[in-house]
């Protein structure tokens, strides 16, 4: 499903003298089936667009569509699309509930009127795709490790099958292993089922790793839009917006203040890693024969 | 130098007398911090690390063993208050660790059991306040602050005590980079002046700002070390879920492909290495 926001702006607290813009005159467009990622410093409006476009808040100015549904300051979407469109907050483990972890799981797909057969199946699937082992299923979710109720609650929203799946900060207070699993759980997700994703983090290298389309929200305005190697093209105009440069980027445009040609910022540390044994071979070609040899004889 | 903090020998677990000695939170860790040491601890959910920290000021005690803080054991409860003003803890998120509406106030709150003078007090307040950046700001409300502030205002909390040791369990891990790093600044900051920092983080590369790096898997210390030694192991460390800095994996890498690199993670020698390596001189 497209999205395309047109002069969005959201007010909290309107009318009050404590009345501030969260987002102001945002337009932005996401293609269907795009891995978008959005990022901004802390305040910069990424949760209030993700509750507009998750159909939660309504926009104080301005329109939304999502594929065929019209969200204006009049107009909620109709209740189907609580199907389509699935939210995952931050923290999304505080919002478990249920006895058991499969019950927990199924009450999405109950409230969309499935038959119990039907709801179980998507249980079972939406387990699978997170990762938690099926023997889980009739335990409390609240005797789950951190990192599995983490799941759970994720679980909970795939199994709603929506079509685009909006994740705030899905992998913080959770380990490197823990986020990169999960991170990669649903990108296979969106690489098999075609599932749009729309990943808000201020962690800019999970952000760069699975987003093919970037933005970057500044005071509730969009200040970029574009792929990633672009972004990170912007040097010192990064940091003005509250945002880091990835750690693998930091180290290439170090590298090419002496290094000619400059390597692509988009590499990935494998790519980092062939593109400087390549060079190292031709600039030490009397070098390179010996650690080839011992590169055949297996890691050291 | 005397030690300022000494773990003997700790054995902890929640429900000890249910579960296997094994399958304990923390089994037999011997840790120690110097004064004015700057100590990252790194492990994977669930190793233990936020237990070991509670440990540190006497918030949980061992079920076996002893935790000394200057020579003080934190379980003999007529000393409590020493240790904890010795030891302050910094939690992960910033929404629950104040207890006043304005920022003089939740300073003071620390301060009121100490018996100071007023003029002591606002002195600390004012001190503190000034180390973390957040002078002029003595009457904002808390709530009304950004995350990063509230950690800030939580450290200032911390140093009006005038402690020995800071511990940061995940602090900066719920901050936006900016804010992030203006905490680090800081608490780096304070480490120079003398105070010990204890910083447990899931980010390889804050740890690697750090003198020395401590390894928790399953409640034991597995590695221990500076920075440079312990990150160059990058695929135990990558074995363990830990995530290791960039320059540190792509070092390892390559020399086990053959090239001379140097154990270092600072960028720039790193770079100067390659270029190095690349002239043909």
């Amino acid at each position: 499903m497209e999205i395309v926001v047109e002069g969005l702006s959201v007010s909290y607290q309107r009318g009050t003298p404590m009345e501030r813009d969260a987002l102001s005159d945002l337009s932005l467009t996401i293609p269907a089936g795009a891995f978008a990622g959005v990022v901004g410093s802390t305040g910069s409006g990424k949760s209030t667009l993700i509750r507009v476009l998750g159909g939660l808040l309504l926009p104080t100015r301005g329109r939304v569509r999502i594929g065929s549904v019209l969200i204006t300051p009049e107009r909620q979407p109709p209740a189907s699309f609580a199907g389509q469109v699935g939210v995952v907050f931050q923290f999304p483990e505080h919002q478990l509930f249920a006895e058991t972890v499969a019950e927990d799981i199924a009450y999405g797909p109950r409230n969309l009127g499935l038959a119990k057969e039907e709801a179980a199946a998507r249980v079972r699937r939406a387990m699978e795709w997170v990762g938690l082992p099926p023997e889980v299923a009739d335990r409390s979710p609240f005797r789950l490790s951190g990192g599995e109720m983490r799941r759970a609650a994720i679980a909970g929203v795939l199994a709603m099958e929506p079509r685009l799946l909006l994740l705030d900060e899905p992998t913080a207070g959770l380990d490197p292993a823990g986020r990169r699993e999960l991170m990669e759980r649903i990108h296979l997700l969106h690489r098999e089922r075609g599932m749009g994703v729309v990943l808000v983090s201020h962690d800019m290298d999970e952000v760069a790793r699975h987003a093919d389309h970037l933005f970057v929200l500044s005071q509730g305005r969009c200040v970029f839009s574009g792929p990633p190697s672009q972004l990170f093209a912007q040097g010192e105009r990064l940091l003005q917006w509250g945002l880091n440069l990835p750690e693998t980027v930091r180290l290439i445009r170090r590298l090419n203040r002496r290094l000619d040609p400059p390597l692509p910022l988009d590499f990935s540390v494998d790519a980092l890693e062939e593109e400087l044994i390549r060079r190292l071979r031709s600039a030490k070609p009397d070098r390179g024969s010996v650690p080839a040899a011992r590169e055949d004889g297996g890691a050291v | 130098m005397a030690p300022l903090i000494e773990v003997q020998g700790v054995w902890f677990d929640f429900r000890p007398e249910e579960r296997a000695r094994t399958d304990w939170v923390l089994r037999n860790v011997d840790w120690t911090i110097d004064p004015g040491e700057y100590v990252a601890l790194i492990g994977p959910n669930g190793s233990g690390k936020s237990t070991l920290a509670r440990m540190l000021n006497g918030l949980l005690v061992p079920t076996e063993g002893r935790v000394r803080v200057k020579g003080i054991p934190t379980d003999a409860p007529e000393k409590l208050w020493t240790v904890r003003q010795a030891v302050g803890m910094v939690f992960q998120n910033p929404e629950n660790q104040h207890v006043a509406p304005t920022v003089r106030e939740d300073v003071a709150f620390g301060l009121e059991n100490l018996g100071l003078s007023r003029e002591e007090m606002l002195r600390r307040i004012e001190e503190a306040l000034e180390a973390v950046g957040l002078r002029g700001m003595e009457e904002r409300l808390v709530h009304q602050l950004s995350g990063g502030q509230k950690q800030l205002l939580a450290i200032a909390g911390v140093i009006a005590m005038r402690p020995e040791a800071i511990v940061l369990d995940e602090s900066t891990s719920m901050l936006d980079p900016a804010a992030r790093y203006r905490v680090l600044e800081v608490v780096q900051r304070l480490n120079k002046s003398e105070i010990a920092l204890i910083h447990i983080t899931h980010s390889a590369e804050e740890a690697a700002r750090a003198g020395r790096v401590t390894v928790l898997d399953r409640g034991r210390i597995v590695l221990d070390g500076p920075p440079e030694e312990i990150f160059l192991r990058d695929e135990e460390l990558r074995h363990l879920g830990l995530e290791v800095p960039v320059l540190a994996e792509l070092t390892g890498r390559l020399r086990r492909r053959g090239w001379p690199l140097s154990e270092t993670l600072d960028p720039e020698r790193w770079v100067e290495e390659i270029w190095r390596l690349l002239s043909r001189d």
